[in-house]
Parts: structure tokens; C-alpha cells; sequence
């Protein structure tokens, strides 16, 4: 089939979508593969149509060049991404041979369903499962990062080396916690001067160094070894030789065990890039900007075979995830090193958006424009453009007003919006009646101290007062009392090792085997273990037991029946006339089937009872293949002084999980069957590919923050004077540092205002003198001089309407 | 959000048909099964025919594996299984790999069965992983319009000489796609083109209709492929009966056009269980989906109990409790007394 028939018939079915070809834009050009073409960068606005760009050149390359399906490669963000692009992928397809048949042409089957489609992680995996025989004989697993962490938490004193007690020599973790230049960096704002003081801190902080280490520094300094740029500040010698030594011996760690995390997969990948060179045809990747080193060694290393090409997509303007070790210089680099590689470049650029009406993109054009990311050399040129016809829509609004004002002003709106949607569905079945809106802020925490109350905890309780349901996946609270979570963890240290009230030394005291206190623990249930633990465990024990006006010694009528079942089993296990069969997952299940549990409706709390399993899991994984396995059946026994003598693996799982749910703020998972008819409240890296007909926008305007970009840079191997404050935050006098800081916050805020398809409303209380809530100062230059009116519903909420999309054309 | 029901055939729809209940603890929720006994027979036999496949033709297409090969091959993959939580049901490791490669390379002779040479040679494609969007109306589909079908079909074949089917599938009612299995003989010619899935049970299995439909709907979702093959068949690798491992089903534009609107419905049954379980989690009822006009204690076959013994909902699901009835002098039955320790 020749490209211009081909072409036509994109025409044609993007015709029945009701978006036909733009032939005046680059649309045809991307499409299009061209003799030379090697790298193709596409430069994209919001809403501009890149999912459906990328998924015609491929299907150009099935269908015009004949590339056999297998040999093309598509790498997505994450695995819904993956799913849309398949969705997209075969509906067009479909939709391309039944206008080619109606045309008489009879077209082979290009075999879509083999075109491989995946996160960089999974297909990593995939590729070396499939051609790396040393793989493929290692029978590696992939393992998530619960497993990771888990994982660390158990083997990082011994495998990588770490001693608590003083006087000792410092090994090697002690030494890079030591180090105060090193820690900084990685220290978030709103930790205190002493993190990593606990077990927990301390594996989120080894995670994070070998994540930068081999995602950054590997692939940019790992070939001519220079040294990492913290080692450049005084007192930092060794810094460099510290790092290669922990990388080395968890890459050691992973190995011995079968096992892959995803950081290790992408250095296993690169090591063995060269068996799967001639596999693949043509690499496609979405949202390229925010690609890290080591992936970019990834995409540009199949450019070693001159055949193979390379087709990025993205946009400089939505890069979010340097704090997770991504750098945007990848992405406006890459000219440049194509360029060094010798590979033909070509760049195009969609400046159409076709999701938001005139108004949305009028303003947040403006926002962009007038912002750092407007200024020349920071980002790659290009100016965003409503759609040709795009409806002018309601004017962007500025809310203003005390903050639960502004969350029942918005649960009103919703859920006015919700009835209206009803109606309309009720008499036209092609209509959803599913309300599609979002609530986007810098933090969906719910955390409330004594001090203050997280904002989305008041939009959450406007929401619910209204009978919406909210999904909130990074609420920070999954593990609080009264979840699941905390619950189950409870009766599980509860099993092994129960705390009772006793007479010690003329004392009535809390008394249980993991206790600090050697005097208390004759008197235990439970024997001690033969080495100290955390009784982090033992905390969620007492705040269960002592929770609904119950206590140690006398339960509370609420969990009188739970704790005596408890009882009953630790009873039965050690008297048991045949042995016992019961593991510690089937004891969870039981627990699960009682009524605490399972009358929770289709609450958060179900979603919660799933977590906790999934975290088991994650603890019990890393023992299966030692004799000390947690899948095991639980075998306490009675020892000759009247204690219960458990198998030490139990202990493990005590101070390891006790303490990381106890240390870590933990989130709920990202459930799709949740999200499902419910209001989303998320933040704006998890708005992210996501498109809403209604977008709220809060909490625009936190501090300006140095770290991000001072990590990447140093562990790029680049000299960059900063400092440590008294709060041990990193400071810097750098100016483009600082201006990369200011261009990182001003992209969040970009990136969720464009999810909006037709409202876009910003929230904002001036009387709430926190950081975060503060109003994006490119907000308010734009918003300055706009017209105010009363909120119809509250009048103490002001509103400011921007009508921006009337000087647009469109 | 999205507006996509994403299905995949057998981890969701035929699951779903097995146990709602099950399925929507979790595949819905997401509960973590504390053991995975069904499966590790099924991915043995799974990745053994994928083996074979592979080592015969990394052999040039002339050599096959020999029976300790795939022995000491299905050893190794064991113990990866093992190691991700993967258990077996009453058998020890030995025994296990012993049955899967009985059935393939019997003794005596211990070479492979003419069935199994068969689709090792014919094989063109395997592990097929199919994807079809189908548009619905939203009205019908809890507010969602599009569907998304995944499923894996295990291989393509075409045939390199002739091989006789002992067993046919005989439609007795094309609109409801229903029919049964009788001794016939159907003779594959040179050149065939088929579409062969492996099942880990015996060819008697409760659920033999809804194979049929399975292997019937991807024929229909590979016709823009493909074509429409020749013939389906299910190759039940563990029946102990050499005539009764394989099953032929002849199919024609009216079963296949079947195929796909049975399967929309299904995932409407299964949206129905979704927007069910958003209102009232407790109301869904265990057991098998096809027997749900029956009482309680008939909702459950021998083949489902084989699930539901070793199912984590199982304390407090009324439907196993009926079928199980009352333990000795009345007290709780054992298998789902929440004191018996005796049993995981």
C-alpha cells in the first residue's frame, strides 16, 4: 500500500471518530516513516493527540512497510497506559482493514496482538526472558517494590553492612548515612534533621541511593568512572567507592535469590541489550520526558544497530518525576546525542489540543507562557492551540474563599452535576451517567495532627457528607488506627507474642516477649526471641486492644470475640493432637471472614483488608526458598517453662513488617475498582495521562525546592556548590539550579490544570497561611484583574471567571 | 475514569462463572489467595507443551526432547513455581512432574504421543495473546463502553499430516451454543489450520460447554487474523483415557458469531456482579454462576468443591457451608471450622 492511500484511509476512520487527519499539521509527517528516518522526537502539547499519532506510525509500519508486529516495541509510563495504547491499538487496526476491505483491498493480517506493548520493567523482563539464554536459565522474578523494601529491611545489616551499636566501626550503610552531604540530598522537606534515625528511614534511604546510583549515575559516569559530584564537597572522599560497593553487593543479593528489582533490571537489560539487538525494528516510547539515564542508554542503545529506529514522543513542559530520578536534559538533550551517535534526527511538533475547550488551553497557555517555562532555552519551542471548531466552553474559574467554604462549594457542584447526569442518562442509554471529575492538589494527605488538618481531609469530608465516594489512592493514612491494616498487623503480633499486664518487681507492667526490658520477659507468653527486635508490633497491639474503651486486661466488647479467637488458635496450634497445617496466611483469611471485616461494605476499608494481603505477601516471598519459609505451617510448641516457643522466621516477620508499617506512611494501592464511580482526589504527578470533563486545582504554590535537581546533577557527575541549613536541608545559590527547581513546580501545576477537558476551576484561601496553599504566583498574574462574583451556592466564596478563549482563534 | 471493562477470558470471565463470590474478593478487590493449589498442575502442563514446542524447533524441526529432558525441564520450572508461592494439592514434587509427563511420554516407550507430536510440528504460533475492543451501551454496562477481551491462546496449528480425533464436539443448539461431546471420528488433513487450548483437567470437567465457547470466541477473535480455522480443539492433557484427551469442534460463521455475543454477555454478568458488589458486598452468593436457580447446597460440583476447599472466602460463604452441611454431633463442619487448625 503506498502513503497516500494509507492516508486516506487514516482520514477515513479518524473521520468516523469525528477528528478527521490534520493534513496542514505534522500529523501526516509523524505518521509517515520516512527512508531516513532513525530518531523522530515529537515534540507534544497536552491533549494534542500523541497516543493516537504513535499508534498510526506504527500501524504504518505494520501495514505500508510490512515490519513484522513482533519486531516493534512500545514502552508506556505504566501499565493502564500500556492497556489504553492496546485498546487504541487494535480499535484502530480493526477499524483500518474493514475500510481497506470496503475499498477491495484485501490487506494481510499484520498480526497486531504480538506487537510488544509494555512498561520499560516488564518488558525489560520480557525481552531477555525470551532472547538472553543466561536469563532465561536464571529464572529471575521481577519483584515490586513492597518486596524490595521488605527485602532490604531484612538483609541490610548483614548483606550490605550496618551496625547500630557504638563504638563499633562504622561499615558500610553507616558510613553513607554519616555522610551529611550525601543524606541531605535526599532528605525531604518535611523530614526532620535526624533522618534516617529508625530501621525503616534507613531502608528508604539505601533504596533511593541505589536507585540514583544506577539509574543515573551508572549509565552517565559507570564507563569512564568519574566521580560522583558529592564527592567534590569537603569531607566527601570515598563517596563514589562507597556507592559502587552497595550497588555491587545488593546486584550480588538479588542474584543468589532469583530475583529482579527495577532498578536491577534496567542494568541487567543494558548489560545484555546486544542478544536482543537484531530482535526489533522500531522502538516507540510515550511520555519520553520523563525518561532517567539509564533508560536513555536503554532507547538510544538500539541505535547501535543502524536499521533499527527510534520514535519518542512527549512534552518537556509535563516532565514530573525528577524526584524519582527522571531528568528532562534527556529529553531536550536528545539532538544533541543523536548527534554524537551519528543517528539521522528528525523533530516534529503537535501544538493542537484536543481535549480542553478555547478557555482551558487560552489560560493555560498564558499560565505557561508567562512562567519560567516560557523562557527561551529552558524547554523545547512550541506554542499550544485550541483544535480548529473547539468549543469557546465556560470560563476558567478562580475560587476564593475560607477552605471548607471552598470544599463544600465544590462537593455542591459535583454532586449537582452527579443528579443532573442521572436524569440525562435515564433518557438517552447512550449517555454515562458516571460523574467524571477529579480533585488535583500537591498533597492528598490525610494526615491530621494536632496542629493542623490536611486540606484534602476537608474536601473528603464535604464529599462524603453529600453521599459522593472519593478515591484517594495517596492519602498517607492506609495503615492509621481503625484500618485493616493496623488491625490485622495487631492480631498478628497479638498470635505471637501477646502483651499482659504483671507483677514485676512489686510492679503492675506491660509485659511480652520482644519488651526491651530482659527483667519482664520470664513472665511472657511467648518466649523471647534470640535476638532483639523492634516491638514496633507491639504498639499496633496496645492501640488495638486499648482502642473502643478496652485495655490490656479487660477487652473492649468490640474486639472481645476477635481476641479470644485469637486466643483459641495459639491454644489449639500448640495442643494440636495432629500438626498443624494452619500458615500465617490462612490465619489472615480466617480473620478476615468475621464480621469486624467483612461487613465493611464497599468501603475503603475492603480495598485496605486487600492491601494488608498483598503486604503479607510481600513479607512471606522472600523466605520461600530458605528452610525458615512463612508459607509454612506455624509451628509453635510449648517449652518446659509453661512459654510458647515460636520458629524464629515469625519473629523476623514481626520486627520487619511491624516496623515498616509502623515507620512509613503507608498509601493505599492505586485500584481501578475503586476509582470506579467514585471522585478522584489526586495529586498532580498521579493526574498524570489522565483527562477529567471536571478539574479542580488546589494547593498550587509550595516552596521551591533545590534537592530534586541537585541529586540528578551530582550523581551526573557535575560540580555544584550547595549547602546543608540548620534544618539539614540542602541549599543552593546556584541560578540554574534554582530555575530548574522553579520550572519542576511550575510543570505540576501545568500538568494538572491541562487534564481538564470542559471545567477548570482553581481553589484557592488566602487565609491559610501554609505553603502549599498558597496561590501559584503564574495563577495570579494571569487571574489579576478578573471580574468577581459571589458564589451563587455561598456567597462568602468569590469567584473570578476568565474568559480568555474569546482572544484565541481557534 | 477510563470508560474500558478490560476482561481478560479466563482469569476473569470463566472464573467469574466458577464463583462470583471468589472472583470478586479477588480479582475485583484484589484479596491475595493464600495458596494457589489449582495451578500448579496447569502451569506444568502449560509450560511443558511451550517447551516442547520451542526445543523442537530450536532443533531445526527434526528432533523432539526426550522424556528425561522434559523431566528434568519441568524440575527446573517447579522450583521457580515454588519459589513464587505456586504449591501443588496433595501430591509431592515427584509425583506431580511424574503425571504431567506421563501423560505425555507414556511408559513404556516413553516417547511422545502422536497427539502431542502433532501439535509440537504443527505449531505456528504459540501462546496467541489475543485483545478485541467491542463498543457497548453504557446503559447496559454499568456506564462503561467499551470493552477490552484479553485472553492467551495457547497455539496455532497446521497440520503437517493427518491425525484422527476420536471425540467430537456435536452442537445441538447453534443460538445457545449448547451441545456435548460424543465418540465420533474427524480425520485432520495435511495443511488444517486449527486453534488447539490446553486444559489441565479431565476431559469429564464441568465446565466442558464453557471451553467450547472460550475456544469457539477466539476463533471469532482471530478470524481478522487468520481467518476462520478449520476446527477448535481442546487438548485435555492430564486425562488418563488416550481416545478422550482430544476433542474436535467443528465450527461455522453462526457458532462463531455465537461465541462473541455469549461471551458480551458474560461480561455483562459480570459488570452486574461489579455494580452488585458497590452496593452490598455481603449480597453476592458463592458457588457456580450456571446453578444459581438451584438451592444453596446444589450450587456447588466436585469439581468447584476442589476450589472452594482451599478458597480463603470459604469460612462465611453460605453456599460451601450448605453443600458441606453440618460436621459430626452437629458441630462445625471441618473444613470451614475457623478453630481447625488440622487444615490450612
Amino acid at each position: 500500500m503506498d502513503t497516500a492511500v494509507f492516508l486516506d484511509l487514516v482520514d477515513e476512520v479518524l473521520g468516523r471518530e469525528g477528528r478527521a487527519l490534520d493534513r496542514k499539521s505534522a500529523q501526516p509527517a509523524i505518521i509517515t516513516v520516512e527512508g531516513g528516518d532513525q530518531v523522530l522526537q515529537i515534540l507534544a502539547g497536552p491533549g494534542s493527540g500523541k497516543t493516537e499519532m504513535l499508534v498510526w506510525r506504527l500501524i504504518y509500519e505494520l501495514v505500508v512497510l510490512g515490519t513484522a508486529a513482533e519486531r516493534l516495541l512500545i514502552t508506556t509510563f505504566t501499565r493502564k497506559a500500556a492497556t489504553e495504547l492496546e485498546v487504541r491499538l487494535v480499535e484502530r487496526i480493526d477499524a483500518l482493514l474493514a475500510a481497506a476491505a470496503k475499498r477491495g483491498m484485501n490487506l494481510r493480517d499484520p498480526h497486531v496482538h504480538d506487537v510488544r506493548i509494555g512498561t520499560i520493567h516488564s518488558l525489560c523482563d520480557r525481552l531477555l526472558r525470551e532472547f538472553d539464554p543466561d536469563y532465561m536459565a536464571e529464572g529471575a522474578e521481577l519483584i515490586d517494590e513492597h518486596e524490595t523494601n521488605v527485602r532490604l529491611a531484612r538483609e541490610y545489616r548483614f548483606r550490605l553492612g550496618f551496625d547500630a551499636r557504638p563504638g563499633y566501626p562504622p561499615r558500610l550503610i553507616n558510613r553513607l548515612i554519616d555522610r551529611e552531604m550525601l543524606t541531605a540530598l535526599f532528605r525531604a522537606p518535611w523530614e526532620g534533621d535526624r533522618w534516617p534515625a529508625n530501621n525503616i528511614a534507613r531502608v528508604l534511604y539505601v533504596r533511593a541511593l541505589l536507585d540514583q546510583h544506577t539509574e543515573t549515575w551508572l549509565p552517565r559516569c559507570g564507563g569512564t568512572q568519574k566521580v560522583n559530584g558529592v564527592e567534590a564537597m569537603a569531607g566527601n572522599a570515598g563517596v563514589t567507592a562507597d556507592l559502587i560497593d552497595l550497588h555491587d553487593k545488593w546486584m550480588e543479593y538479588l542474584e543468589s535469590q532469583g530475583v529482579m528489582d527495577f532498578a536491577g533490571i534496567q542494568e541487567r537489560f543494558l548489560e545484555g541489550q546486544a542478544t536482543v539487538l537484531d530482535e526489533i525494528d522500531h522502538v516507540f516510547v510515550d511520555e519520553f520526558q520523563d525518561t532517567n539515564p539509564i533508560q536513555l542508554a536503554i532507547h538510544t542503545g538500539w541505535l547501535e544497530r543502524p536499521e533499527t529506529r527510534l520514535t519518542v514522543v512527549g512534552d518537556d513542559d509535563q516532565a514530573l518525576y525528577r524526584w524519582r530520578g527522571s531528568d528532562i536534559q534527556c529529553f531536550i538533550g536528545l539532538k544533541d546525542e543523536c548527534r554524537k551517535l551519528g543517528a539521522t534526527y528528525r523533530r516534529e511538533v503537535l501544538e493542537r489540543n484536543y481535549r480542553s475547550t478555547r478557555n482551558i488551553v487560552a489560560f493555560t497557555e498564558a499560565y505557561r507562557s508567562r512562567s519560567v517555562l516560557g523562557t527561551p532555552g529552558l524547554t523545547l519551542d512550541k506554542k499550544l492551540r485550541p483544535a480548529r471548531g473547539a468549543d469557546l466552553g465556560p470560563p476558567v474559574r478562580l475560587l476564593v474563599g475560607d477552605w471548607r467554604s471552598l470544599s463544600a462549594v465544590v462537593a455542591a457542584e459535583l454532586k449537582s452535576e452527579q443528579a443532573r447526569l442521572k436524569k440525562a442518562a435515564e433518557s438517552d442509554p447512550e449517555i454515562s451517567e458516571v460523574l467524571d471529575a477529579a480533585i488535583l492538589l500537591f498533597s492528598t494527605s490525610e494526615k491530621v495532627t494536632r496542629v493542623a488538618r490536611a486540606p484534602a481531609v476537608d474536601l473528603r469530608d464535604a464529599l462524603e457528607t453529600r453521599g459522593l465516594r472519593v478515591y484517594n489512592p495517596h492519602n498517607k493514612i492506609a495503615g492509621r488506627p481503625g484500618s485493616p491494616v493496623h488491625d490485622l498487623i495487631a492480631l498478628i503480633s497479638y498470635l505471637i507474642d501477646p502483651v499482659t499486664k504483671e507483677r514485676v518487681n512489686g510492679r503492675l507492667v506491660e509485659v511480652h516477649a520482644s519488651c526491651r526490658e530482659a527483667d519482664r520477659w520470664p513472665f511472657a507468653v511467648s518466649m523471647p526471641p534470640k535476638y532483639r527486635i523492634s516491638d514496633a508490633h507491639a504498639t499496633f497491639q496496645k492501640q488495638f486492644r486499648k482502642s473502643e474503651g478496652g485495655g490490656i486486661d479487660r477487652p473492649s466488647p468490640l474486639h472481645a470475640d476477635l481476641l479470644t479467637y485469637v486466643d483459641d488458635v495459639r491454644e489449639q496450634l500448640v495442643t494440636a493432637r495432629r500438626t498443624p497445617r494452619l500458615s500465617l496466611s490462612a490465619f489472615v483469611a480466617r480473620l478476615l471472614s468475621r464480621p469486624r471485616f467483612r461487613n465493611c461494605g464497599y468501603t475503603v476499608s475492603l480495598f485496605r483488608q486487600a492491601l494488608f494481603t498483598a503486604l503479607l505477601e510481600a513479607n512471606i516471598a522472600p523466605s520461600r526458598r530458605t528452610m525458615a519459609s512463612l508459607d509454612a505451617a506455624m509451628g509453635p510448641v510449648s517449652n518446659g517453662n509453661g512459654q510458647i516457643e515460636w520458629p524464629k522466621q515469625f519473629w523476623q516477620l514481626l520486627d520487619v513488617f511491624g516496623a515498616l508499617l509502623h515507620s512509613a506512611d503507608l498509601d493505599d494501592v492505586e485500584v481501578e475498582a475503586f476509582a470506579d464511580q467514585a471522585v478522584a482526589m489526586l495529586t498532580f504527578h498521579q493526574a498524570k495521562g489522565l483527562e477529567f470533563e471536571h478539574v479542580y486545582v488546589g494547593c498550587t504554590g509550595r516552596d521551591v525546592t533545590p534537592q530534586n535537581v541537585l541529586r540528578t546533577m551530582l550523581f551526573s557527575g557535575e560540580k555544584v556548590r550547595y549547602a546543608i541549613n540548620a534544618g539539614q536541608q540542602v541549599e543552593t545559590k546556584d541560578k540554574k539550579v534554582l530555575q530548574l527547581a522553579q520550572a519542576d513546580r511550575e510543570r505540576e501545576v501545568y500538568v494538572a490544570m491541562t487534564r481538564a477537558k470542559r471545567h477548570l476551576t482553581v481553589l484557592y484561601d488566602p487565609g491559610d497561611d501554609r505553603k502549599i496553599m498558597r496561590l501559584n504566583p503564574g495563577i495570579a498574574a494571569v487571574s489579576d484583574g478578573s471580574q468577581t462574583t459571589p458564589h451563587p451556592l455561598d456567597s462568602s466564596v468569590q469567584v473570578h471567571e476568565l474568559r480568555l478563549g474569546k482572544e484565541v482563534r481557534a | 475514569m477510563s470508560d474500558v471493562i478490560e476482561v481478560s477470558y479466563t482469569g476473569d470471565l470463566l472464573a467469574h462463572r466458577r464463583c462470583p463470590r471468589a472472583w470478586a474478593y479477588e480479582k475485583h478487590v484484589g484479596m491475595h489467595p493464600y495458596e494457589h493449589v489449582q495451578a500448579m498442575e496447569g502451569y506444568l502442563v502449560h509450560h511443558a507443551m511451550e517447551w516442547l514446542t520451542r526445543y523442537y524447533q530450536e532443533h531445526d524441526r527434526k528432533v523432539h526432547a526426550t522424556r528425561q529432558e522434559l523431566t528434568d525441564q519441568l524440575n527446573y520450572y517447579f522450583k521457580i513455581l515454588w519459589g513464587r508461592g505456586i504449591r501443588t494439592t496433595f501430591r509431592s514434587r515427584d509425583e506431580t512432574i511424574e503425571a504431567v509427563v506421563d501423560h505425555l511420554y507414556p511408559l513404556p516407550k516413553g516417547k511422545p504421543l502422536p497427539e502431542v507430536k502433532a501439535v509440537v510440528e504443527g505449531a505456528q504460533h504459540e501462546e496467541y495473546p489475543l485483545r478485541s475492543v467491542r463498543k457497548v451501551v453504557p446503559a447496559r454496562f454499568g456506564g462503561k463502553s467499551r470493552v477490552l477481551l484479553t485472553g492467551v491462546l495457547d497455539v496455532v496449528v497446521q497440520q503437517q499430516s493427518t491425525l484422527t480425533y476420536r471425540r467430537v464436539w456435536k452442537w445441538t443448539d447453534e443460538d445457545s451454543l449448547s451441545g456435548k461431546a460424543v465418540v465420533a471420528t474427524q480425520v485432520a488433513k495435511k495443511g488444517d489450520l486449527e486453534i488447539w487450548d490446553y486444559k489441565g483437567t479431565r476431559s469429564s470437567t464441568d465446565y466442558l460447554e464453557d471451553y467450547v465457547r472460550q475456544v469457539v470466541t477466539y476463533a471469532a477473535l482471530l478470524e481478522d487474523r487468520i481467518g476462520l480455522p478449520k476446527r477448535c480443539v481442546l487438548f485435555f492433557v492430564n486425562e488418563p483415557t488416550p481416545e478422550k484427551r482430544l476433542l474436535a469442534i467443528p465450527i461455522n460463521r453462526a457458532v462463531v458469531d455465537g461465541g462473541v455475543d455469549w461471551t458480551l454477555e458474560q461480561v455483562r454478568d459480570l459488570r452486574q456482579t461489579v455494580l452488585q458488589m458497590q452496593q452490598d458486598p455481603l449480597s453476592i452468593e458463592g458457588g457456580d454462576l450456571r446453578r444459581r436457580h438451584l438451592p444453596l447446597k446444589e450450587r456447588v460440583t466436585e469439581e468447584l468443591k476442589a476450589q472452594c476447599t482451599a478458597c480463603g472466602q470459604r469460612f462465611d460463604c453460605s453456599t460451601y457451608r450448605a453443600y458441606l452441611g453440618p460436621g459430626k454431633n452437629g458441630s462445625e463442619h471441618p473444613d470451614v471450622d475457623i478453630l481447625n487448625v488440622a487444615k490450612n
